[in-house]
């Protein structure tokens, strides 16, 4: 197997309520045991509502938060067990590229400054030698050279994103975590992002891990998908049988919601349900508030991950088969 | 649509800094109509004029921006002729807004109902006790019977598509013809954006409600609007059956839109890119504005602005693509 990213066991959580600034009482969990393989050069799609956990899912992957249990292995080294000092070395390897470029540079620096500092951090070029290269990545990502000189305020959505993706590329990562890279953009912007990435990670051979609530957009770059509701897995597969087979009614509720021109106001498409959540500490499936079809048996035991071959997983006691829909 | 008066009929409607010269209208000779019963959709990028025709039709153009020409008639009233208090009177009356971020739409420091109670006292007046009970069955119809019949509720206690909800109810408080939302569901998760579409198109039947729906998603507008209008850089550039537009637009900018939305599965081919971007109010173009960008563009292109046409032949370009079979 090709050296890449494999999480195993993966879990969040946060302290519920803090008094004094000491957490007090219970925790909350963000992620519940997330295990994942993320191969050299493809790109997993992370797909999820807001509150899933997809974002704490790519923060805690780059040990931005600190996994509670679980194993973070990056060329056989579990980065969850090392230290701030440990992990330096591995740093440069793996970049975040946020969802809104704009809130993430500060906006007293040109453009060439932002892109150039994880130079200066990292790498430890002269001037030249960082000019040059960040001339070099500008053109990469496609941003004209005369805009390094400008502040972020001056430009655009696309642009800034350019300068983003350039800012991420600068340490010569393997792995780029994308937080909804493209959620703030018109649709032409966003298919010129898209490709963009399509092409660096052909060039690059990067890994990706794309995360988004825009299944369009990943079904278009994942090579595999994984679905996350209240941070519990729900189903992972390669993109194309988990689009065109979904096994679990989340999945298949998610694939329901998307605006299908053809099938025009299919109605009761997502059919309000009613059933009540289940009680924090019960232990029935995540979903079974709002699936369509849960049994008893959801109620009362949450569904462990189970295999439908092909590297397929689905969590759910009656998972849906044959295609759920026709495109 | 239906015959005589439509719920919303703009002509000619042209919008432009107030100071300044020898720029580009914001938007330019827009005309439109919207039929009882009937929702029309805004497409466009940012930037394209969509929000601006919005805030003309209520009157409520931020400053620096005036109406430079154009005609505004709303169930059968010209509203820009009218006066300011005139104005104020039938804004949430004759005509309800929805916005994209109801948080932010309302007050933070006031139950829910108790603002719907609000705003039909101001338009209607009568009892507070008959305002609540219309507050009430508001709630009931846009789905929330539970926060109707219990205790009022704070915006900050309700989920993203509760907001949404209460705001759709608040818009039609007053029963108004018309209904613009303005990127109703954009901020909203894709399970609850279906819910709150399937809501609007739901009252759009039942009230025979005018709707004007402004998103930058093409493929929402295709699969809930009656029909659908494209706007590039403050001109309309083509109008069309939503049915057949997805199918077969016609003007290169709405072929463009539609292909580059990734395809759910994948095909497998790589998306389609518009080079260039958007022209600013600065810059002045000839002809028709979007040619610096076509693919398919020719010398009189450059040179004569292409119009919409009559009825029936709605698109705005001298070469346009077949017509849908």
């Amino acid at each position: 197997m090709s050296a890449g990213l494999r999480i195993e066991h993966l879990s969040v959580e946060y302290a519920a309520r803090r008094r004094l600034g000491r957490p007090q009482g219970d925790t909350h969990k963000v992620l519940t045991d997330i295990g994942f393989t993320l191969l050299a050069g493809e790109t997993l799609g992370i797909v999820g509502e807001s509150g899933s956990g997809k974002t704490t899912l790519g923060h805690a992957v780059l040990r931005m938060t600190p996994p509670s249990s679980g194993r973070i292995l990056w060329d056989s080294v579990d980065l969850a067990a090392l230290d701030d000092r440990g992990l330096r070395p591995y740093r440069p390897h793996m970049q975040l590229v946020f969802q809104d470029p704009y809130e993430a540079m500060n906006p007293r620096m040109s453009i060439g400054c932002v892109i150039a500092e994880p130079l200066i951090l990292a790498c430890g070029l002269t001037r030249r030698a960082r000019r040059i290269r960040v001339a070099q990545l500008a053109s990469q990502v496609g941003l004209d050279e005369s805009l390094l000189t400008r502040y972020p305020r001056e430009l655009s959505g696309g642009q800034r994103q350019r300068a983003a993706l350039a800012r991420a590329l600068a340490t010569k990562p393997r792995l780029l975590v994308l937080d909804e890279p493209t959620s703030g953009l018109d649709v032409s912007l966003q298919a010129r992002i898209l490709n963009l990435l399509r092409d660096l990670q052909a060039e690059k051979g990067l890994s990706y891990l794309f995360i988004s609530h825009d299944l369009a957009a990943v079904s278009y770059i994942a090579q595999r998908t994984l679905v996350l509701f209240r941070g519990h897995m729900m189903e992972q597969g390669p993109t194309d049988a988990l689009i065109r087979r979904p096994a679990h009614p989340y999945t298949a509720a998610l694939l329901a919601a998307l605006p299908v021109p053809a099938e025009r106001k299919a109605a009761n498409s997502a059919a309000e349900v009613t059933r009540l959540p289940p009680d924090p500490g019960s232990r029935a499936c995540v979903y079974y508030a709002g699936c369509a079809t849960a049994q008893p048996r959801c109620r009362t035991e949450a569904p462990i991950a189970t295999t439908l071959g092909d590297d397929h997983l689905v969590a759910c006691h009656y998972p849906l088969h044959g295609a759920a829909r026709d495109f | 649509m239906t015959a005589g008066e439509a719920a919303l009929a703009v002509s000619g409607l042209t919008l432009g800094l107030a100071s300044g010269h020898a720029r580009q209208p914001l938007v330019e000779d827009l005309s439109f109509r919207i039929g009882r019963g009937e929702m029309l959709a805004f497409v466009g990028e940012s930037g394209s004029g969509k929000s601006l025709t919005a805030a003309a039709i209520f009157g409520l153009l931020p400053p620096g921006i005036r109406r430079m020409a154009g005609a505004i008639r709303v169930g059968g009233t010209e509203l820009t002729a009218l006066p300011e208090r005139a104005l104020r009177a039938r804004r949430g009356r004759d005509m309800g807004l929805v916005f994209q971020n109801p948080l932010t739409a309302l007050s933070p420091s006031l139950g829910v109902q108790a603002q719907i109670v609000e705003t039909y006292r101001v338009h209607k007046g009568g009892t507070r006790e008959a305002a609540r009970g219309r507050a009430r069955a508001l709630l009931t119809e846009v789905g929330l019977s539970a926060l109707a019949a219990g205790p009022d509720r704070y915006p900050h206690q309700l989920s993203g598509g509760m907001r949404q909800r209460v705001m759709i109810a608040l818009a039609l408080a007053c029963d108004p013809g018309l209904l613009i939302a303005d990127e109703p569901t954009t901020a909203l998760d894709t399970l609850i954006q279906v819910q709150i579409m399937d809501l609007l198109t739901r009252l759009q039947r039942e009230r025979g409600l005018a709707v004007l729906f402004i998103t930058h998603d093409l493929r929402l507008a295709a699969r809930y609007a009656d029909r659908i209008l494209v706007l590039y850089a403050g001109r309309a550039v083509e109008e069309g059956d939503a049915a057949s537009f997805f199918i077969a637009p016609r003007h290169p900018y709405s072929r463009a839109l539609r292909d580059a939305i990734p395809p759910v599965p994948a095909d497998g081919r790589r998306l389609a890119e518009i080079p260039g971007q958007p022209p600013g109010p600065q810059t002045r173009i000839e002809g028709c504005r979007f040619a610096p960008r076509c693919p398919d563009v020719r010398d009189d292109c450059r040179r004569v602005v292409p119009t919409m046409g009559p009825l029936g032949v709605r698109v705005a370009c001298l070469h346009p693509g077949a017509p849908a079979p």
